[in-house]
Parts: structure tokens; C-alpha cells; sequence
């Protein structure tokens, strides 16, 4: 283990691991969260169901928020020498 | 002009031909998805991709950094070192894309400088710790990585989506791959076309053009950027087949979670400086989104097939890439043997291309067009 250690810089190799599984999965989550959302509202929005439609929209838009933050992040991420 | 300004010329213009088969050859990572589940139109996605793969190729320089410096001393590289190198990566590549097999771009750089340098100096001019940490053990966990992603994204989504209407969820989705596309695009810019920026550097530093603490010239990122956009634009049909149909058979969303995976993937390890095998990353990423719906709905004899080609990537290119080295050392140590070795390469090439044209339209054509 002491050896690999002096191979590999575990601590870089660590972060990769588990900030690619955050922002992984939490793209695809919040991009589904938008699907779900969004076809939930029309639906709604057809049966004059407003008020449900309008908490649907706001899950939506929080959705879309989550998929621009990650991508914002991971630009700055990338051109940050 | 001086016999290493020769062979110097001769290694920049391998090493964008290199660069132009790493675009043409990984085309397929960043689109096979986007086409197969028809979030894009074949012409549309491949145009983006070339765009974004020239952008992403300035956003970020750690990678060149480590193979221009971390892989073998540079001291003890020459330009013809490089030069054998950039054959046996090349000759890699194009075996590997005439049997429609996703193999890794980067790991067949990285094996043919290698082979040289031992062909050159032995062993003990390549670093040790350098190859093991920045490209074995990356390459394990990669794939891996991108696998598990892409599975739990897509079991959370199916639970997320799962009882939609098929057709809304479908648009949806296709709408995200475009999206996930560009930004796997930017990420394969980002760490592939620095490979070969990392190459002409340590040509240019081993000719004394440059030191060997310098950065990247311009006009190497310049030319780097170009060429793999280039290759990416012409497109190597016969792998996005094999990426985009035949190791699963995926739906839009699949394709998201996969192209998601590889994108996060593959923009953190660039950000930490290794070149991992965009190739990997991504081949992971889709069998991950379909191993999770159902683990017979990867092929796994294809899955199979793609491993053992990556198995073989170091040690064929690195064969290779000794042997050239070997073959120009037979006329001495000038320019003559680089100049040989290039014009059999061309001929060889340009033989193997013929072939290609007078067949049958490669298959993939019809099926992603």
C-alpha cells in the first residue's frame, strides 16, 4: 500500500473519484428532476390543476439551476491552472 | 537546413497526422451516442464536435504538461526517439479503426514513445513511477469510474422518469445530448489534443529550439487544436457503429447518462493532469447505462473484444514504435532513416485508404446517415 502510495498521488486520484461522482450524478439527476418536472407541470397545467403546476414549474427551474451551476463549475474547474 | 531540423520537420508533421487519426479515431467517443439515439443528425454532430474539440484544446495544458515531462526523462529523448514514437501510435490507431475497435488514442501515444526510449536508452530512461501513476492506474479506474456513474445515474433517472410517456421522455433527453455532447466534446479537446502538444514540445525541447522548462509554443497549440478538429470532423464511421449500436442498444436517456459520466469524468482527471484514454472513459460510460437496465443488454462479447484491444494498446505501439526506432537507426543516426520510414509510412497509408474506398461503403454510413 506504502508502495503504490509512492506511485500514485492517492490523494488527487481520491478527488477525481469522488467529484466525478458528484457532479456525474447530480447532472443527471437534476436533468431528470427537469424531465419529471416539466411534463409533470403540462399535465398538469391541462387539467386546471395551477397551483400544482406552479410547484412542478418551480422544481423545474430548480432543476435547470442545478444543471447550469454544474456546468458553470466545471468550466471554472477545468481553466483553473 | 541541419539533418535534426529535418527530422524535426519530420516529427511535427507525424505528430499532427497523429493528432488528425486521434480526432478521426475518437470521433465516436464524443458522438456515436448523440447519432445512435438520434439526438443529432451524423453531419450536425460531427461539425459540433470539431468546433468543441478545437476550443477545448485551449481551455487546459496540465496534460501536455505530463506527458511532455512525467512519462520519460526528457533529457534523454531525440527527435527521432519521437518520431518512432509517433509511428507506432499511428499505426495503432489505424489498425485499431480498420477492425472498428474504440482503442485508446492517448495509451497508443504514450506506448510508442515508450518503446522507442527503451529501444534508445533501456528502461532506465523511462519513468517508472510516471507511467504507473499518471497512466496504468488512471486507466483501471477510469473506465470503472465512468461505469459506475453512468449506472447510477441511469437507475436514478429510470426511477425519476420511468412513468412518463416514452416519446416526451425521449425528446427530452435527446434535447440533454446535445448538451452532454458539446461538453464531452470540450472534455476530449481538453485532454487529447495536449498529448500531441506535449509531443511536438518535447521534440521541439530535444532540438534545442526551446528549453526544457519552456511552455507550449502558440503555433503548437495552434496547429494541435486544428488538426484534431480536422480529424474529428472527417470522421471514423466504422467505430461510432461500433460505439453507438453494438456494445448496447441505447435510448436517449442511456445516452445522456453515459455521455454525462464520460464528460464529468474525464474534465476532473484533465483538471488533475492525467491523460486517461478518453476512449475508456467513455466505452465504460455507456456499458455502466446499459448494465444497469439489464446486465444481458451489453454485449459483452464486444465489451470483450474493445478490453483486449485496450490490453494490447501499450505493448503493440511500444513493439512498434522500437521497431522504428530500430529500422532508422539501420542508416545511421541522420535524417535518412526518418525520411525512409516516412515514405513507406505515406505508401502504406495511402494503400490501406484505396483498399478502403474501392470496398463496399463502410456499414456504419448507412446505419448512423
Amino acid at each position: 500500500m506504502t508502495r503504490l502510495a509512492v506511485l500514485v498521488d492517492v490523494k488527487a486520484l481520491l478527488k477525481v473519484v469522488w467529484i466525478s461522482l458528484v457532479a456525474g450524478v447530480g447532472v443527471i439527476a437534476a436533468f431528470s428532476l427537469v424531465v419529471l418536472a416539466t411534463t409533470r407541470a403540462g399535465d398538469l397545467r391541462r387539467s386546471d390543476r395551477t397551483g400544482a403546476a406552479v410547484l412542478y414549474g418551480f422544481l423545474a427551474a430548480l432543476g435547470v439551476a442545478g444543471c447550469a451551476f454544474a456546468l458553470w463549475r466545471g468550466y471554472l474547474y477545468v481553466v483553473q491552472k | 537546413m541541419h539533418h535534426s531540423d529535418v527530422i524535426l520537420v519530420l516529427v511535427v508533421g507525424m505528430a499532427l497526422a497523429f493528432d488528425f487519426t486521434n480526432g478521426f479515431h475518437d470521433t465516436a467517443n464524443v458522438v456515436a451516442t448523440s447519432i445512435s439515439t438520434r439526438a443529432l443528425p451524423p453531419r450536425v454532430a460531427v461539425a459540433i464536435a470539431a468546433v468543441l474539440n478545437f476550443v477545448g484544446a485551449f481551455v487546459s495544458l496540465k496534460v501536455a504538461a505530463i506527458v511532455a515531462k512525467g512519462i520519460v526523462h526528457a533529457g534523454s529523448v531525440t527527435t527521432t526517439i519521437v518520431f518512432a514514437g509517433l509511428i507506432g501510435a499511428i499505426a495503432w490507431n489505424l489498425v485499431t479503426w480498420f477492425f472498428g475497435l474504440p482503442s485508446s488514442s492517448s495509451h497508443a501515444l504514450i506506448g510508442g514513445v515508450v518503446g522507442a526510449t527503451i529501444a534508445a536508452h533501456g528502461t532506465k530512461a523511462v519513468i517508472g513511477e510516471g507511467v504507473v501513476g499518471n497512466v496504468l492506474i488512471p486507466a483501471v479506474i477510469a473506465p470503472v469510474l465512468a461505469f459506475v456513474v453512468a449506472a447510477i445515474g441511469i437507475i436514478i433517472a429510470y426511477r425519476m422518469v420511468g412513468r412518463l410517456r416514452p416519446g416526451r421522455v425521449s425528446r427530452a433527453y435527446r434535447l440533454g445530448q446535445i448538451v452532454s455532447g458539446g461538453l464531452l466534446a470540450l472534455a476530449h479537446g481538453t485532454n487529447d489534443a495536449q498529448k500531441t502538444m506535449g509531443v511536438m514540445t518535447l521534440a521541439l525541447a530535444a532540438n534545442g529550439n526551446i528549453s526544457e522548462t519552456a511552455g507550449v509554443p502558440t503555433w503548437v497549440k495552434l496547429t494541435a487544436a486544428s488538426a484534431i478538429a480536422l480529424g474529428t470532423y472527417s470522421g471514423g464511421w466504422r467505430i461510432i457503429k461500433t460505439m453507438g449500436t453494438r456494445i448496447i442498444k441505447m435510448d436517449s436517456a442511456q445516452g445522456f447518462a453515459a455521455q454525462g459520466a464520460g464528460a464529468t469524468v474525464i474534465l476532473t482527471a484533465s483538471h488533475f493532469g492525467y491523460p486517461l484514454s478518453t476512449t475508456h472513459v467513455i466505452s465504460g460510460g455507456v456499458m455502466g447505462a446499459g448494465a444497469a437496465k439489464r446486465l444481458s443488454a451489453v454485449k459483452w462479447g464486444v465489451a470483450g473484444n474493445i478490453a483486449l484491444a485496450w490490453l494490447l494498446t501499450l505493448p503493440a505501439a511500444g513493439g512498434v514504435g522500437a521497431l522504428v526506432y530500430g529500422v532508422t537507426q539501420i542508416f545511421g543516426s541522420g535524417a535518412a532513416g526518418p525520411l525512409v520510414v516516412t515514405i513507406a509510412c505515406v505508401g502504406l497509408i495511402a494503400m490501406l485508404f484505396l483498399r478502403r474506398a474501392q470496398g463496399a461503403e463502410p456499414a456504419a454510413v448507412t446505419v448512423a446517415e
